[in-house]
């Protein structure tokens, strides 16, 4: 075992340790604070539990917890897997280093254990020991593809993170699963938050209103690789308009559905993909129809770069996601079997 | 009773998902457009609302001014503007999508045509629909009443249809008959409801706290009032001097300039009740009822609770810095505040003989706006033993600028052998404790003007209510002595120690 100091990081590592030595060697780190003379404090504002994930995603992982750590300091626990059948764990208390004096320093801690599939299949009663009480839990899913190593996991938290659109849409499946055990806030629901808005705020006026109940084509254009954010957007309005849903079939680049009104007659989604398409989301715009009248709504340079979308993602709140286990039901729905 | 009828429209069915729904469609008219307000704050805060989703599909500035010649070099300015004040990079794609929306009118306020010109540009941006017309006055307040009086003389005042709002920023008058006169001639060309007027002190995320704090956590309501408040200082101090302002700072002074408006408004924040719901006029109704219950003193008593200086040459972050009167455009005999103290009495149930002590100057050692809440001792220290340390009452410490966040003073045992104790300070900070930038004030405060929420903004009574208990504090110095000099980068004059020279209260050191 190993400890190694820097004014901005303290590093503690260990082969083959055990979960609950891990709660007192991160303790000891704690009162290890400040011993060089420079005021610093420890902030926590949330359990952050990181399911394994694949090597590409682990690089974007490990970019995101380092800007997490400037604002809103987490104790994150990072599950990796190995081959080896027994525990490793790395431990690190990373500050700020204050830039003047009478500032003071704030601190965060990451713990990362390594196991093999047998211990991670049990990775709730691996963290249990590590987490803080009285804080909120999010167990985030880096890869669209990945389950949740350990199934008990899901009750501990208070809500899931992860990134529908990075999973393809096969993804949307499963999540239309786990959003009826828990609250999931999927980063691609809020990049769509503009549309979502923008859809609304389009059938505002009373006779755009009245035109909702006898749509019957509702077209959509989307980046190459957000075909799967098109598809949750178009179960939204599917949801929220009570159309009921029907399989998209495929054709060089198009999907296709003829899904149905409440009064059965049948509304065509049309889902097309243009490569040059830079809206926020992966949309770039969407038509509904009615006979001849149309509302088209475009994305008017609102970009989803502005809003940090993966901050809001992480915050308890559940206005984040309102709307979309319907959503992700529909869409879903979509799918075909 | 209203009945539905075939006829009537469904609910739409999008709403419900929607946090923060997007205006209707709008033109904003900014008048003063190629001015400096709208260069540092206006344009950035379109920018970053475009930017962020938050402007409907059908949106566009007309700028009215008089030193951009036509929509190129209006759009140029903009770009110049965003890129200097912005709180974020400008985007190219972004930018294109929003500077096709920027329009100019060159124009003198003064001329009729001008409004004429205005209506017809606006009906022709309608072709598509109707939209709601913003105007924004970031002009002289002399401006204010002929500018409201030519947009209703031009149908675009109270009635208008399109719907019209106006939106203005202090200073709302420089006494309380000119407040009233500025009111009534705005208040003849638009309707209450479609004022929003602009302190900006509000649009900050602490000010918005102040309400979250003491109406979401219930440890505090019980606490907040005469029983365990001992006092409460609302400080707004600067470091900065008048820089290019002499000539409106020297006619308005520290009074006028911020206690009337910024200070007024977090003192009815701090004091209020609780209001029914968080809504525009249930609010401010207990705004307005919190500021007429702050006593009004009679001019022989002025000395006693109010206490005003003036800067004199000193030292500021190591730069010696001229006197107030030897600063740029001052007359030497200037008598103009810098520097107000002043105790404020609350005349209700929950804070009679609780007073509030109010602060603002400039040229302090340090730039801090504060709220902080001193707690009363507890009755008794059972730890008999003499010398313990320091047991100072606990106090809760609200930092609007500039770092946002709120402290607690709690006694805390010093670690060791003997029961000695030292106050610790629990303390949050926004920047550690939330993710992602707070959007500038602006920002939302323009966002909340084009939803039409009104709480953020003042309303005429508020302006009224404050200009009252200032106007006899203006009448009073009328024939008073000039203020006292202070030192710049010192706690400001002597006199105003004796304000709370009594138990022991201090003011909070800067």
């Amino acid at each position: 075992m190993t400890v190694e100091r820097s004014p901005r990081q303290t590093r503690w590592s260990g082969r083959g340790v055990h979960a609950d030595e891990l709660a007192d060697e991160l303790a000891r780190l704690h009162h290890g604070l400040g011993s060089d003379g420079r005021a610093q404090a420890l902030a926590r504002t949330l359990n952050l539990i990181v399911a394994p994930c694949s090597d590409r995603s682990e690089r974007v992982v490990d970019r995101a917890l380092e800007e997490l750590g400037a604002h809103t300091p987490s104790r994150t626990l990072v599950l990796r897997r190995h081959e080896a059948a027994r525990l490793d764990a790395e431990l690190w208390i990373e500050c700020e280093v204050p830039e003047a004096a009478g500032l003071v320093g704030i601190c965060h801690d990451r713990v990362l254990l390594a196991a093999d599939d047998s211990r991670l299949a049990h990775a709730s009663s691996l963290v249990a020991p590590l987490l803080v009480g009285d804080l909120p839990t999010v167990v985030w899913l880096p890869d669209g593809e990945a389950s949740v190593p350990d199934p008990s996991l899901l009750g501990r938290a208070d809500h899931l993170l992860t990134d529908s659109r990075s999973g393809g849409e096969g993804r949307l499946r499963r999540l239309s699963e786990l959003a009826r055990e828990v609250p999931v806030h999927d980063l691609a629901w809020g990049r769509l938050a503009f549309w979502r808005a923008a859809t609304a705020a389009a059938f505002d006026p009373p006779e755009r209103r009245s035109l909702l109940p006898r749509v019957d084509r509702l077209e959509l254009c989307h980046g190459e690789d957000a075909s799967s954010a098109a598809l949750l957007l178009a179960g939204w309005i599917a949801a929220r308009a009570a159309w009921r849903p029907a399989p998209i079939e495929r054709e060089n680049g198009r999907g296709r559905a003829r899904i149905t009104r409440p009064d059965g007659a049948v509304v065509t989604v049309e889902l097309a993909s243009d490569r040059s398409a830079t809206g926020c989301g992966g949309i770039e715009g969407l038509t509904f129809g009615a006979g001849a009248a149309e509302v088209a709504i475009e994305r008017c340079g609102a970009t989803s770069r502005l809003r940090d979308v993966f901050a809001e993602a992480l915050r308890p709140e559940a206005s984040f996601a309102r709307g979309y286990p319907e959503a992700v039901a529909a869409a879903a729905g979509m799918l075909g079997a | 009773m209203a009945t539905a009828t075939a006829t009537e429209a469904p609910e739409n069915p999008f709403a419900q998902d929607v946090a923060e729904p997007l205006p209707a469609p709008t033109a904003l008219v900014i008048f003063g457009a190629t001015g400096d307000l709208a260069a540092r704050k206006l344009l950035p805060a379109v920018y970053n609302l475009s930017l962020g989703g938050l402007l409907p599909e059908r949106f566009r500035v007309i700028g009215i001014g008089r030193t951009a010649s036509d929509h190129e070099g209006f759009r140029a300015h903009a770009r110049d503007a965003v890129r200097a004040h912005s709180r974020t990079e400008i985007e190219p794609e972004a930018w294109k999508a929003l500077e096709g929306r920027l329009e100019f009118i060159n124009g003198d306020f003064q001329d009729p045509e001008l409004f004429k010109s205005l209506a017809r540009e606006l009906d022709e941006g309608d072709r598509d629909g109707p939209s709601q017309r913003v105007f924004y006055l970031a002009v002289a307040p002399s401006f204010f009443g002929p500018i409201a009086q030519a947009l209703a003389s031009a149908g675009l005042g109270a009635g208008a249809d399109p719907p019209t709002k106006l939106m203005i920023e202090k200073p709302f008058g420089r006494d309380l008959d000119s407040a009233l006169a500025l009111g009534a001639e705005v208040g003849s060309a638009f309707e209450e409801s479609q004022i929003f007027r602009i302190d900006h002190y509000l649009g900050k995320e602490t000010v918005q706290n102040l309400q979250v704090m003491r109406f979401a956590n219930g440890i505090l309501e019980p606490v907040w009032n005469r029983r365990y408040v001992e006092h409460v200082q609302i400080t707004m101090a600067e470091d900065i001097g008048i820089g290019h302002r002499a000539a409106y700072y020297d006619s308005a002074g520290a009074l006028r300039d911020v206690i009337q408006n910024h200070l007024m408004q977090l003192l009815s924040l701090v004091a209020m009740e609780a209001p029914v719901r968080f809504e525009a006029d249930t609010v401010r109704d207990e705004k307005v009822k919190l500021l007429r219950s702050v006593r009004r003193y009679a001019s022989g008593e002025i000395p006693d609770y109010v206490v005003r200086g003036q800067y004199g040459s000193g030292w500021i972050g190591g730069e010696a810095v001229p006197a107030y009167a030897d600063e740029e455009g001052i007359p030497e005999d200037s008598r103009t505040e810098t520097f107000v103290a002043m105790r404020v009495e609350v005349d209700n149930w929950r804070w009679a003989g609780t007073p509030f002590y109010l602060r603002a100057g400039k040229r302090l050692p340090r730039r801090v706006t504060e709220i902080a809440v001193q707690f009363k001792p507890v009755p008794h220290l059972p730890f008999a033993q003499a010398d313990i340390g320091r047991a100072e009452p606990n106090e809760m410490v609200l930092s609007v600028q500039p770092d946002e966040g709120a402290s607690l003073r709690l006694v805390a045992k010093i670690p060791g052998q003997t029961m000695n104790v030292r106050p610790v300070q629990m303390e949050f900070k926004y920047g550690s404790s939330f993710l992602g930038d707070s959007p500038e004030a602006y920002e939302r405060l323009l966002h909340d003007a084009l939803v039409g929420d009104a709480t953020l903004f003042t309303r005429a009574d508020e302006v009224e209510a404050e200009w009252r208990i200032v106007q006899p504090i203006l009448d009073a110095w009328r024939s008073a002595p000039p203020p006292p000099t202070y030192e710049a980068g010192s706690q400001g004059p002597a006199e105003a120690d004796r304000l709370l020279a009594i138990r022991g209260r201090s003011w909070r050191r800067l």
